[in-house]
């Protein structure tokens, strides 16, 4: 750690094979920002890939790219979680759900009504999904609603465990299964009609 | 290995992307360099504040007690 204090950038091989979380604690105790670039070089190109699949425009996703990245500069001192990439993308998504909101003035909907219900986790639609063509997936994503979007690459993409998406969306277990269970849905629904418009 | 059309999807995008974030690296850490110009100034700056601000009030008071008492000789 005196190595690391005195001369980060002499032990660039071991910066990479250091974990986010030790990156995070360095960056905090020594303000080197050749800290915080390590964990941009991590994970920019993710951040922007799943802004990308739920904004609008490339241009979008840059411009929240960086804003997700200047909020998690601003924010590193808080980050108390086990999990640095869950924390992140937490962010990336509750940034990129409060911009389409404010772009689209889109009604909130609150699923904790279902939280009496027994749902179940999987209806036997993860394969047909998983194993969509890549162009079809993200054609029927151009349809799709920004939560239902971000609870699917949640599922899929970042493979995050129930109890992790309840962290990120701030919500019950019981509104999240529903929520997956009901964007699982539409996407089938929503790939139907595509079927059935190009056919 | 099981296909996964959501990783699939990410790669897509990933090598699609015209920027490779450098730019966007480099805006950040401008903006890194001005919070940190500006913290720098505050803490130069910020305890001797009370006395700046002293010293102004006090010099805009200046003028118009000298006015009071060129008034009251008169």
């Amino acid at each position: 750690m005196i190595v690391n204090l005195l001369n980060p950038l002499v032990t660039h091989s071991s910066k990479k094979m250091m974990s986010d979380e030790d990156i995070v604690e360095q960056y905090l105790l020594t303000g080197n920002i050749h800290y915080f670039n390590l964990l941009y070089d991590r994970y920019n190109n993710k951040v922007y890939a799943k802004c990308a699949a739920m904004l609008k425009t490339e241009s979008w996703a840059e411009d929240a790219t960086q804003e997700i990245f200047i909020k998690i500069l601003i924010h590193l001192s808080r980050f108390t979680k086990s999990k640095f990439s869950t924390w992140i993308y937490s962010i990336t998504y509750n940034y990129c759900i409060d911009f389409i909101r404010k772009e689209s003035r889109e009604k909130v909907t609150s699923l904790d009504e279902y939280s009496h219900i027994d749902i179940p986790e999987n209806l036997g639609l993860d394969a047909e999904i998983l194993e969509m063509n890549v162009f079809k997936l993200r054609k029927v994503f151009g349809f799709m609603h920004i939560e239902d979007k971000s609870i699917l690459l949640m599922k899929y993409l970042d493979e995050l465990s129930i109890k992790e998406i309840c962290e990120v969306l701030n919500k019950s277990e019981s509104a999240v299964k529903m929520k997956i269970l009901r964007a699982k849905e539409r996407f089938i629904k929503i790939y139907q009609q595509q079927q059935g418009v190009s056919a | 290995m099981k296909k996964n059309s959501f990783k699939e999807l990410e790669s897509m995008i990933i090598r699609d992307r015209k920027d490779d974030g450098t730019s966007i690296k480099e805006q950040i850490q401008t903006q890194v360099g001005l919070f940190r110009l500006i913290g720098d100034i505050i803490e130069l700056y910020g305890p001797n504040m009370p006395k700046v601000l002293q010293g102004f009030i006090s010099k805009s008071n200046a003028p118009a007690l000298d006015h009071d008492a060129h008034s009251s000789t008169e």
